[in-house]
């Protein structure tokens, strides 16, 4: 079985951890240029579901950089909001994943992916019922034991909502918390996608997120689809953190203090140092919240 | 809910769509199927997408529209079985024989599968072997060659394909190759192993192919030895000990 040493964290000039500065996507096309520079970001972070294969590029490279730095696991086929029991078999692989990697937290998403034996490649909404509810916490439950460990659910982009929906998404997810004992994994580029696409004001939602419980904070980069009626923000990940979404972290880092954060990226990939930037911007806005509320302190 | 909203992403049908649709808020039909169709389009580009990836010289080969127009068709008839996207596609080979516009293109199904069974090579464990100087040593050591067992790491696989996809693959893969001297329809005999971390194809004669085929059921030397005079044990040898695909050499 691969096994992987602990990060060094005293004695070498190696980055420091995923709590003190900003991480990054871990995708393919960096592997080489991680290695041969071992840039100073804070962590990176996975995709479970490119992880799983029992050789080849992905489990080699994983184990190198994990050697060197923190790495955090993010789920993206579990289907929690799923209507049906969970994948056990999909379940077991994530776990020896997670057994292996040792990350500093494993998050998934509140949404579904899978219906009978299907799998649909995106995560699809829930409507905020108790029905729902209910079965969602049994599955966080159901992963949290195997794991054994607290998992963060991540806040949802959503392009509709239910009619049927009877609770706010907030209240959904406060009591998810409350049930479960999760933690949560806020993104800041979901709330503003979100919000935009129902008519919302972003910093109104996190006025009422529970954002004791966030462990965990994502910024990404979207596309707007002006030609839709009404417009609609879409959640790529293949730009840049847009202005908005900068101004709603440094908002949210203001309310909870400090939050270990990620750039993240899935698609149009540019060169590393456009994501290390991204992160220093990031680490930037986090120093600077730090130091207001310090000297507030005194 | 599930159910409807499966249904819902994989038809256009608006009946089909209407107990979902009258579950979304909007202020008119338009606007609630536009709302949905993000969705249904993020399912169905993420993962044509995903299947560009894991068929990148068969989208080389046909071009970028007349692929995303099977990949589509695939999409909406076999949608993903797990959310492993490197293991989808297992029954893409198949579906593109039948492939009505693809008929002229005889060898794509060929091709494809070759394909896919390369990734799969690629996303398994490495495989034990002997290292080229370890395999040598072994066989310059034997006291009996006719005693000798040869054995195939277990990864390794025969193919046998009625078009020469394997030359059309590693063309594809060096971009100055000149394919307009490639004879396509010609049976080609390949090895399928794993160098390093990757899946790679070695083309192998008729009479190397029978004798590797033989080693691989039963790995004494002595009895996969082909009666033809034109089989050359020490080339066949040399290349297999220089790919590097034994498990293990030993006399019995």
């Amino acid at each position: 079985m691969m096994t992987f040493s602990k990060p060094q964290a005293e004695g070498k000039s190696l980055p420091s951890g995923f709590a003190q500065q900003t991480g990054i996507s871990l995708k393919p096309c960096y592997y080489e240029q991680i290695l041969a520079t071992q840039p100073k970001v804070g962590f990176f972070e996975i995709h479970a579901e490119n992880y799983l294969s029992d050789g080849g590029p992905a489990r080699h490279y994983l184990e190198k950089i994990r050697n060197l730095y923190d790495i955090t696991v993010h789920g993206v086929g579990l289907s929690l909001g799923g209507d049906e029991k969970l994948n056990l078999e999909h379940l077991e692989r994530v776990a020896r994943l997670v057994e292996r990697v040792q990350p500093a937290v494993f998050s998934e998403h509140l949404a579904w992916s899978t219906h009978q034996q299907y799998f649909f490649n995106d995560l699809l909404p829930v409507p905020y019922t108790e029905d729902r509810l209910q079965r969602l916490c049994e599955h966080v439950d159901q992963v949290q034991a195997r794991l054994k460990r607290q998992i963060l659910i991540e806040n949802p982009s959503t392009y509709f909502e239910f009619c049927s929906s009877a609770m706010e998404e907030t209240d959904f997810i406060a009591e998810l918390v409350k049930r479960t004992g999760c933690g949560l994994l806020l993104d800041v580029n979901n709330v503003d996608v979100s919000c935009f696409n129902h008519q919302r004001n972003p910093y109104d939602y996190l006025r009422t997120f529970p954002l004791q419980a966030v462990q965990q904070i994502h910024l990404a980069g979207h596309t707007l689809d002006e030609k839709a009626q009404p417009a609609l923000k879409i959640d790529s990940h293949d730009q840049p953190v847009t202005t908005d979404v900068w101004h709603l972290y440094q908002h949210t880092i203001e309310l909870i203090g400090d939050r270990p954060t990620l750039i993240e990226r899935d698609g149009n990939f540019p060169e590393l140092s456009v994501l290390r930037e991204e992160a220093v911007m990031a680490d930037r806005i986090r120093a600077l919240v730090k130091e207001a509320q310090n000297a507030a302190a005194i | 809910m599930q159910q409807q909203f499966s249904q819902a992403l994989f038809s256009t049908n608006e009946l089909e769509q209407e107990d979902l649709l009258n579950d979304i808020k909007g202020h008119s039909l338009a606007e609630r199927t536009q709302r949905l169709n993000v969705y249904r389009n993020n399912v169905f580009v993420s993962l044509m997408e995903a299947l560009g990836e894991i068929f990148p010289v068969c989208k080389q080969v046909v071009g970028d529209a007349f692929f995303n127009a099977m990949a589509r068709q695939y999409v909406d008839r076999h949608p993903p079985e797990s959310a492993i996207l490197s293991e989808y596609g297992d029954q893409f080979s198949e579906f593109v024989s039948h492939f009505f516009a693809a008929q002229s293109l005889p060898y794509l199904a060929s091709l494809c599968d070759l394909e896919y069974r390369l990734l799969q090579m690629t996303h398994s464990a490495e495989p034990t072997h002997l290292s080229l100087i370890e395999a040598q040593q072994r066989l310059s050591q034997a006291s009996n060659p006719e005693a000798l067992q040869l054995l195939l790491c277990s990864q390794c696989e025969l193919l046998s394909y009625p078009y020469t996809v394997g030359k059309l693959y590693l063309a594809h893969k060096q971009p100055q190759q000149d394919l307009s001297q490639l004879q396509l329809q010609q049976t080609e005999y390949l090895m399928l192993t794993k160098s390093g971390l990757y899946g790679c194809i070695y083309p192998l004669s008729s009479i190397e192919f029978e004798f590797i085929t033989t080693l691989k059921k039963n790995p004494s030397l002595s009895q996969a030895l082909p009666e033809s005079e034109s089989f050359d044990l020490g080339q066949t040898l040399a290349k297999l000990i220089t790919w590097e695909v034994f498990s293990d050499i030993y006399e019995s």
